[in-house]
């Protein structure tokens, strides 16, 4: 959806489907976040400071977005105050995760790290093949599968 | 355990809750029913609307599930749907918060709570009645506190059945040390 080095120009809103963004690490893609049906994504730090992306996004199943370009989206934001509103929620829970996520990264042990996902946002199994959630929780695909199978017992 | 023997299992845990519920807290004085061991904690009726607050939300569900879905096949548990189960269970004795919308606290409650539980009841066993006809395969059933996650109908029917347990343990606790 988003190329490295793009300027993000649109703010998506996911109808359906599962997208992931990612930082491209050294040698490998790490997945820094999900989104998923029904929320917006977009790379924030470039869309708000109009700089080129480092981060991606990419679909991960089959997926159904609606994007609004960063101009009349902020056109709009001033014109409705109900959107205004919703848009500040939406900051305010985004924020919240990245918080959640940081003691996430900062949790040492790899089963405290899948606990805190599963009782955060236990439909993300569902949805997300397992090597992302690996990615994303900072192991590999192999000491994922090994715990969940504990955890599934 | 096949379906069968799942629902048969549902249907006499829920035949428990309902003949405990007649027995135990029916004929109790209205200011034992009232009673609070503190602000925070639920007095008998507090329980019983908190778990009329799932069954206004999960009957209804569970009704619509089955009425989409096609004949029996053998049930599997799925594993997010146990999780919850296991988690909800009386056998997991670690308190659960309460979230603020499902907390029925400071709300004035009368008798006619624990009739309305009852009609529940009743239509849970008509339901479970229903599903020895139904595949509980389908993922179909969304939970109250993710409402992003689907569990399989038949884990629906556990998930809530567990969860009736758990607070009729808490009830019977309740009238205990208010007696």
């Amino acid at each position: 959806m988003i190329q490295t080095n793009q300027v993000e120009q649109y703010l998506y809103f996911i109808k359906a489907g599962t997208v992931g963004i990612f930082y491209p690490n050294e040698d490998q893609n790490q997945c820094v976040e999900f989104g998923y049906s029904p929320s917006v994504i977009c790379s924030f730090p470039s869309f708000v400071k109009k700089l080129p992306s480092e981060y991606f996004i990419q679909t991960l199943s089959k997926t159904k977005v609606v994007g609004i370009s960063q101009n009349d989206f902020y056109r709009h934001l001033e014109n409705f105050p109900s959107l205004e509103r919703l848009w500040r929620k939406m900051l305010k829970e985004a924020l919240l995760g990245r918080i959640e996520r940081e003691i996430d990264l900062l949790t040492i042990a790899p089963s405290t790290r899948i606990q805190r996902l599963l009782n955060r946002s236990p439909h993300i199994f569902q949805i997300v093949p397992l090597k992302y959630i690996a990615s994303y929780l900072r192991m590999t695909p192999e000491t994922l599968s090994r715990n969940m199978k504990n955890i599934k017992s | 355990m096949t379906a069968q023997d799942l629902i048969l299992q549902l249907q006499n845990d829920v035949q428990e809750i309902i003949e405990t519920t007649e027995q135990e807290v029916l004929n109790l004085d209205s200011k034992i029913v009232q009673w609070k061991e503190n602000a925070d904690s639920w007095s008998v009726l507090e329980c019983y609307e908190h778990l009329n607050i799932y069954h206004r939300f999960y009957n209804d569900q569970l009704e619509k599930a089955l009425a989409r879905s096609s004949s029996p096949q053998s049930f599997k548990s799925g594993w997010l749907g146990n999780y919850f189960t296991k988690l909800i269970a009386p056998s997991n004795e670690k308190p659960i918060k309460t979230m603020k919308h499902v907390d029925p606290k400071g709300s004035t409650l009368t008798f006619e709570v624990v009739q309305e539980f009852l009609g529940h009841q009743r239509k849970l066993l008509q339901l479970l009645n229903l599903a020895k006809n139904k595949n509980l395969n389908p993922r179909k059933i969304r939970v109250e506190f993710f409402r992003l996650l689907k569990i399989k109908i038949g884990d629906g029917f556990r998930f809530v059945v567990a969860h009736e347990q758990r607070h009729l343990q808490q009830i019977l606790r309740t009238k205990e040390r208010a007696t």
